[in-house]
């Protein structure tokens, strides 16, 4: 029996748009600690990692360990027949082929629920080693968004550089180039708006605009948002889930010809 | 000469062609001074010629054995042409516009091929149904003949010209057989069939084979004039024997064909039997349009002379008049004159094309009702527009399926249609993607639509001439791949009709997601696949029995180095990280027995600086020792002792020797001595080497 409660849909919600534009269906897979969710898009180009605390529902049970092939579209639909503050409790039997979703509103008055049914997915799970990246930024998550948005205009790829003194993003097509420079913030006054780098060594990787920009989906979820990067290893975009979790995106670099 | 310069050539350059061939025209009449005179009757022919040129063009220009052929139905066309405006008095301008055309042709001929698999398409739909190749080939080419036959009723110059161009295609699969042409490409599935059938129709062929050998080598002559001469001469020579030929040979196979020779005779029949059965019908008369239309092509003035199947072809031929218009626009000085040209042949078209509609009807046996209600298709065509040809495309098929299938179309439109769509399809491969569209346009469009909007298509034409080259290479890949077309069920028309447009979706899609994902590498590269490897506890022990094994059998020592201590002498450290388990080193020395030992021991005793490397231990219930005493530079040997040491002993034996290893205890930092528990705890021990207590 698989039960799991959050006081506020949302949450779920937020995490459900985040993914959906990436994924088509994924598998959660449940277990005691919480409900974990790893799925390549459809290009195998990219990668999401969600990761839910057991410690962050407000109920959470697992007896046995689980795994939920869903379509997240139909996932989707289903939260979105949720009011932002209802309840929101999934539930499913051990070996189950559907999932039940329930809706509380606060005062009990209104309960809805729903059942899905869940798939078979035959996904393939990545290994991911633990990688000490050569550099680490972290941003306002809205500032991110707005750079991918903005740099796609002009390429397809953009370019990240991070050395000491900022990050800089970098896009160059038919139209010209932009070229958008962070510096890392002296004073800190909010948390949320500051830009930190933390930097081993200097890297400069290319990546699709595109993904970025699917990425960038799960800007609600998160204030900050961190980017890892390292020569030759996929970028990891970090979004914190407040109390209950991260969401991980895993983006393979392009691979650099200057012939272009 | 036109054989050269087709080779000469290698079929690019439309826009060019067009205009050789309207200067082609206006020369016909006007004997070469003024390219675009003005006179109805020069435009007429003009238009012809262009339409002969277009269609040439939209065929695949890979197929030279198609080349040929055009060229001949180049000649035929010129020669038909003359006939018709000028009662063949102007041969020698009949020889020098069909030297010319015959350049132009060149270029456009070698689209031919792709023409030519459609056809054999339609061929195949009707065998189908017949279930034979061999003869709906042979109906088809009675088919031909008798149309040829029709036309010589009406007009023998025409009908001349038409058996000609009959000759000249048999020819060409000759042609590709025959050594000459070995230049061509090596595969001709379609040609192949056709060279079955010539030979099915035996004797004539040959005769015709070798006329045709000869006119290909005139044709390499270069000598335009005498070229065409003798080529007339030989096709005429031929013409009566092929066509008895055909008559005779398909008496048998075909009931609808006369065993008599009688051209007039046979023409009734055939029109029976289309009439009676509609799918067959239709299916024959596909054939027999496809076939004609290509015959229409080559000689222009049968056209004019209201044959029902030139009608048909005549509008599309005046579409393409339009598309040669539109790419003379390109080319400004002419784009003015050639307007009211353009203008001017459709209406002749349409005119043409409604009268030739009944009497094709007409010819085919019709009632004159029917004839009635073709009447009003014919005018549809000139309005088409072409929007781009790979949209199109697939829409043709969409649509002629539709237009069978509905019944307030006539079986006439369909074949129109069918028709359009084969010259779409030919056009298309000329790199010329406009007239496609438009003909699949059942409702009628204003004509000058239509010119607006090959206007704007000037440009892709050039744009796509690339890309429809290469479409074209894949097509003649196909062609080759393709079975002939006798075992092509008919159900298989429409496949291979759409999938040619879906290859060019294909190329446009594949192009997108490339574009997208291009030079994107895959997380896989980077992430393993996690795939559950779980190992049972044994599988476990003796995967890593194994390893222990095997670094010992390599004396593996890395990651350790020797270095001094105060007090202790020399240790060893480990400059790697070392994880729980893994093996570091093993203890080499001798392997003693007990009693070996203890004389060894005793010897040891007397050298002071002997140390003590005698390891003693037991395996399995016996006692043995590894004796180290003699320094060999291994490592083992120097690892110092600790009571709280980093490394265990472990015994692994090999080749039923004991070895004793070292197994780090811990995860070693790199940096940490590397020390064990030596075991020794008895007091005489500790009394000579204080040491061991710690």
């Amino acid at each position: 029996m698989f039960e799991a409660r959050l006081g506020q849909a949302t949450t779920l919600k937020k995490i459900l748009d985040a993914i959906k534009d990436l994924l088509n269906e994924g598998t959660f897979d449940c277990s005691d600690s919480g409900i974990q969710l790893q799925a390549m898009d459809n290009s195998h180009v990219s990668l999401v990692s969600l990761t839910l605390r057991s410690d962050g529902f407000d109920k959470f049970r697992c007896d046995r360990n689980l795994s939920m092939g869903m379509n997240l579209g139909s996932m989707a639909k289903i939260l979105k027949c949720a009011n932002n503050e209802d309840n929101v409790t999934m539930k499913a039997q051990d070996n189950a082929d559907t999932v039940t979703i329930m809706f509380e509103s606060a005062n009990q008055e209104k309960v809805s629920d729903y059942e899905m049914k869940l798939m078979n997915l035959d996904q393939e799970h990545l290994g991911i080693p633990e990688t000490e990246y050569s550099c680490v930024v972290r941003m306002p998550a809205m500032e991110f968004a707005r750079i991918c948005r903005d740099l796609a205009q002009f390429s397809e790829s953009v370019v990240i550089c991070c050395t000491k003194e900022g990050v800089k993003f970098s896009a160059s097509g038919d139209v010209g180039t932009a070229n958008i420079k962070l510096a890392q913030t002296g004073s800190v006054d909010k948390e949320e708006e500051a830009v930190t780098i933390d930097m081993q060594e200097p890297v400069t990787l290319t990546f699709a605009c595109r993904y970025l920009n699917a990425f960038t989906k799960a800007t609600p979820l998160s204030t900050q948002v961190q980017l890892s990067m390292c020569a030759d290893v996929p970028l990891v975009v970090e979004y914190a889930i407040k109390d209950l979790g991260h969401i991980r995106y895993y983006l393979a670099p392009k691979i650099e010809d200057n012939e272009t | 000469m036109i054989m050269v310069r087709r080779r000469a050539r290698p079929a690019k350059e439309p826009a060019l062609m067009v205009v050789t061939s309207n200067g082609v025209d206006a020369n016909s009449d006007a004997t070469l001074a003024l390219p675009f005179n003005g006179e109805p009757i020069s435009a007429v022919a003009a238009t012809a010629t262009n339409n002969l040129l277009d269609d040439q063009y939209f065929a695949s220009p890979k197929r030279k054995d198609c080349r040929l052929m055009k060229t001949h139905e180049n000649l035929n066309a010129a020669e038909d042409s003359q006939c018709h405006s000028k009662d063949n008095n102007n041969k020698a301008n009949g020889n020098s516009t069909k030297s010319e055309t015959g350049r132009t042709i060149g270029v456009q001929l070698a689209t031919r091929s792709q023409t030519r698999t459609i056809e054999n398409f339609f061929k195949a739909n009707a065998a189908a149904k017949s279930q034979q190749i061999s003869t709906i080939l042979s109906d088809t080419v009675i088919a031909t003949t008798t149309t040829a036959e029709q036309k010589t009723i009406t007009i023998s110059g025409a009908l001349d010209d038409e058996l000609e161009e009959e000759e000249s295609l048999l020819y060409d699969a000759h042609s590709i057989a025959s050594p000459s042409t070995s230049t061509s490409s090596p595969s001709y599935p379609n040609d192949d069939l056709e060279t079955d059938n010539s030979s099915e129709l035996g004797s004539n062929y040959t005769s015709i084979d070798t006329a045709t050998h000869i006119q290909v080598d005139i044709h390499t002559q270069t000598d335009p004039h005498i070229d065409t001469s003798t080529n007339t001469a030989a096709f005429q020579t031929h013409r009566s024997t092929l066509r008895d030929s055909h008559s005779s040979s398909h008496s048998s196979s075909s009931s609808s064909a006369a065993t008599s020779d009688n051209i007039f005779l046979q023409e009734p029949v055939l029109t029976l039997d289309i009439d009676r059965t509609p799918t067959k019908a239709s299916s024959i008369r596909i054939n027999k349009s496809f076939e004609l239309a290509s015959a229409v092509f080559s000689s222009p003035p049968s056209v004019l002379s209201a044959c029902v199947l030139n009608g048909r072809f005549n509008q599309i031929v005046t579409l393409n008049g339009h598309g040669q218009g539109e790419e003379q626009e390109h080319e400004q000085e002419q784009h003015q004159l050639q307007q009211p040209l353009s203008g001017f042949e459709l209406d002749q078209n349409d005119s043409s094309s409604c009268d030739s509609g009944v009497a094709c009807c007409l010819t085919a046996g019709t009632s004159p009702a029917v004839a009635g209600n073709r009447r009003r298709k014919p005018a549809t065509p000139h309005r088409i527009l072409c929007p781009s040809p790979i949209k199109t495309m697939p829409r043709d098929t969409v649509l002629l399926k539709g237009d069978a299938l509905s019944p307030r179309k006539s079986p006439r439109k369909l074949q129109m249609q069918l028709a359009a769509s084969n010259a779409c399809k030919s056009r298309r491969r000329l790199n010329q993607p406009k007239p496609q569209a438009p003909y699949q346009q059942p409702s009628p469009a204003p004509s000058e639509d239509v010119v607006l909007v090959d206007d704007g298509e000037d440009d892709d034409d050039d744009v796509h001439a690339l890309l429809k080259a290469a479409e074209e290479r894949e097509n003649m890949n196909k062609a080759k791949a393709m079975p002939k077309p006798a075992t092509v069920a008919a159900a298989a028309v429409k496949p291979k009709a759409s999938t040619k447009p879906a290859k060019a979706r294909t190329m446009a899609a594949k192009s997108q997601p490339l574009a997208a994902t291009n030079g994107n590498r895959e997380l896989t590269e980077f992430f393993p696949v996690r795939r559950s490897v779980r190992k049972t506890k044994t599988a476990v022990k003796e995967e890593m029995m194994r390893n222990l094994e095997q670094a010992v059998l390599e004396e593996r020592c890395e990651g350790l180095q020797v270095r001094h201590f105060m007090g202790k002498g020399r240790g060893v450290v480990a400059v790697r990280r070392f994880k729980r388990n893994e093996f570091v080193v093993e203890y080499v020395g001798d392997l003693i027995a007990i009693s070996e030992a203890t004389e060894r021991e005793r010897r040891y005793a007397l050298d002071e600086n002997a140390g003590c490397y005698m390891y003693y231990f037991k395996h399995k219930n016996q006692q043995y020792c590894i004796d180290a005493t003699i320094d060999t530079g291994k490592l083992g040997r120097l690892i110092n002792h600790s009571r709280n040491g980093n490394l265990m002993t472990k015994v692994v034996v090999i080749k039923q020797r004991p070895h004793l290893v070292l197994l780090a205890k811990d995860d070693i930092e790199p940096g940490e001595e590397l020390t064990y528990d030596y075991g020794d705890r008895s007091k005489e021990s500790l009394l000579h080497h204080p040491w061991l207590a710690f």
